[in-house]
């Protein structure tokens, strides 16, 4: 880990905790003193999609270092960011409110449903809005219901959820409306059980999500245990694509640290979804990671004890998230992690896979297979020459290095 | 007198706004930027206070001069009205 990197995660870890003014003062005596350049933090907040939480902890703690102009730069960027998220908030608000008069059974997946647990939460750079529509038949008519109402569906190649945008004043807002809560991922069990856990909020007249509290109004969200359970699947299903980033990992900071603690929730019943779902090396890894760079304490997390990983590997996974960036975005050549050891014909089943996910209508009609094989062959070798300019090689070195991370964490084992 | 309901108080990097929430909706044209002293008032006004009041809690608060705090207190009342934001 590089000397920026190490002060970039001091300065989160104390802006995920402005209580503790002490650790402020003292980073703020070691900011004023560091030789590190400002740009070069700055560029790791933007790579990370983390720059408000950076600037806002210099404007609060260490304005005394930039100059008036750097200062004025900034706190017209913390603004502008914070009359954004207003914005955003009477989208969701608007949203809610139509599902509520059609009677639809919804609720907020991560994104503004997760900022209210930071300290400010302005701060949490939110992109879209995550409406979970559990009931399929709701789903479908809900969808039909924004459409009506001029949302615009945009094309999605996901198979849990539909995206559209809306205009507001000249504001584009983006709505993706998820009728499960992640893509299918390769392991057919694991995706079996994540339907045996989130079946039960596929009642029509289902009416037990949670609320929190946005800017004075409430949102519903699912229940605790499953939030944050949900939370977890959602780094990993990045984590499996192109990557997650360091935001992520604050959020699950976040949420440990208000919703974990709460006196009424179980514990348990949340381990047992890791259990079912064969996830918990990734459960204690980016816990784990929480608790070494970004102040998460043990005390927070008292069932950490015991499940450490090794540092070293901590150190991979960080470096992971560090050279991908948010999403994996930083490194084109970056697609997916392979849960197979990579050979040719592992190779094959994925690419096979990806074109059922792209066509999800024509690709159950096996006759139409070799035109959408090389449909998606064609798109592929157009995507990575001209979107992502990387190459096919650079992409399956990526791929092959990226999958020994897989090794660390037992994922999906028995 | 008092800050009128329906309004939060959000610090934001090195400044303050004021937020309206009307009917459930943030009412973004309505937002207002206060400094440190503004924002210090606006928690005054919480219970109904005179100028007297605001004026004696901001000489407690501040080591700043009774004239530069009587200015202060009147710039922010001034905005306030203009903004209907305190009722009498």
């Amino acid at each position: 880990m590089t000397q920026v990197q190490k002060l970039f995660l001091a300065i989160l870890s104390a802006s995920l905790k402005p209580e503790c003014q002490e650790q402020s003062k003292e980073l703020s005596k070691l900011l004023e003193k560091t030789s590190i350049s400002w740009q070069a933090l700055y560029q790791i907040a933007k790579e990370q999609a983390l720059s408000l939480l950076l600037y806002d902890y210099i404007l609060t703690y260490s304005f005394e270092i930039l100059t008036k102009e750097e200062q004025k730069k900034i706190q017209n960027q913390v603004m502008t960011a914070a009359v954004m998220y207003y914005h955003m908030v009477n989208f969701v608000f608007k949203v809610l409110s139509l599902a509520k008069q059609e009677g639809i059974s919804c609720c907020i997946l991560k994104g503004i449903g997760l900022s209210a647990y930071y300290p400010k939460e302005e701060l949490r750079k939110t992109g879209d809005v995550d409406l979970y529509i559990p009931n399929l038949e709701e789903w479908e008519r809900f969808c039909k219901i924004l459409k009506s109402q001029g949302f615009k569906q945009e094309k999605t190649i996901a198979d849990h959820h539909i995206s559209f945008f809306y205009i507001i004043s000249g504001i584009r807002f983006e709505l993706e409306v998820h009728k499960k809560p992640i893509n299918r991922q390769e392991n057919k069990e694991f995706n079996k059980e994540i339907d045996k856990i989130f079946a039960l909020f596929a009642n029509k007249n289902y009416c037990n999500f949670s609320e929190i509290m946005i800017m004075n109004g409430t949102i519903p969200v699912l229940p605790i245990e499953e939030n944050i359970f949900y939370l977890l699947l959602h780094m990993l299903q990045h984590f499996l694509s192109g990557g997650m980033g360091l935001r992520m990992l604050c959020d699950w900071v976040v949420i440990w640290r208000k919703k974990g603690q709460e006196p009424n929730f179980c514990l348990e019943k949340y381990l047992s979804f890791i259990r079912q779902s064969k996830i918990e090396g990734f459960h204690y890894m980016v816990t784990g990671l929480c608790i070494t760079f970004l102040g998460l304490s043990l005390q927070e997390v008292p069932w950490m004890e015991g499940h450490m990983p090794r540092k070293e590997v901590m150190d991979l996974f960080l470096n992971d998230i560090f050279h991908g960036g948010e999403f994996g975005e930083k490194d084109t050549s970056r697609m997916l992690i392979l849960l197979e050891k990579p050979r040719f014909f592992v190779y094959l089943k994925e690419f096979h896979r990806q074109m059922q996910l792209r066509f999800q209508k024509a690709g159950k009609f096996p006759i139409l297979w070799p035109f959408l094989w090389l449909a998606s062959f064609v798109i592929f070798f157009y995507n990575n020459k001209f979107l992502r300019k990387t190459s096919l090689s650079q992409i399956l070195k990526g791929t092959e290095e990226r999958s020994r991370l897989l090794e660390e964490i037992t994922l999906f084992k028995k | 007198m008092k800050r009128k309901e329906g309004y939060l108080l959000r610090k934001i990097g090195m400044s303050y706004m004021i937020v309206p929430i009307k009917d459930g909706l943030i009412q973004i044209e309505g937002m207002l930027t206060l400094n440190e002293t503004g924002a210090f008032l606006w928690e005054q006004l919480k219970e109904e206070k005179t100028k007297k009041e605001l004026l004696e809690a901001i000489l407690s608060e501040y080591d700043v001069d009774k004239e530069i705090a009587s200015t202060d207190i009147q710039e922010f009342l001034e905005k306030a009205k203009r903004s209907n934001i305190l009722s009498e």
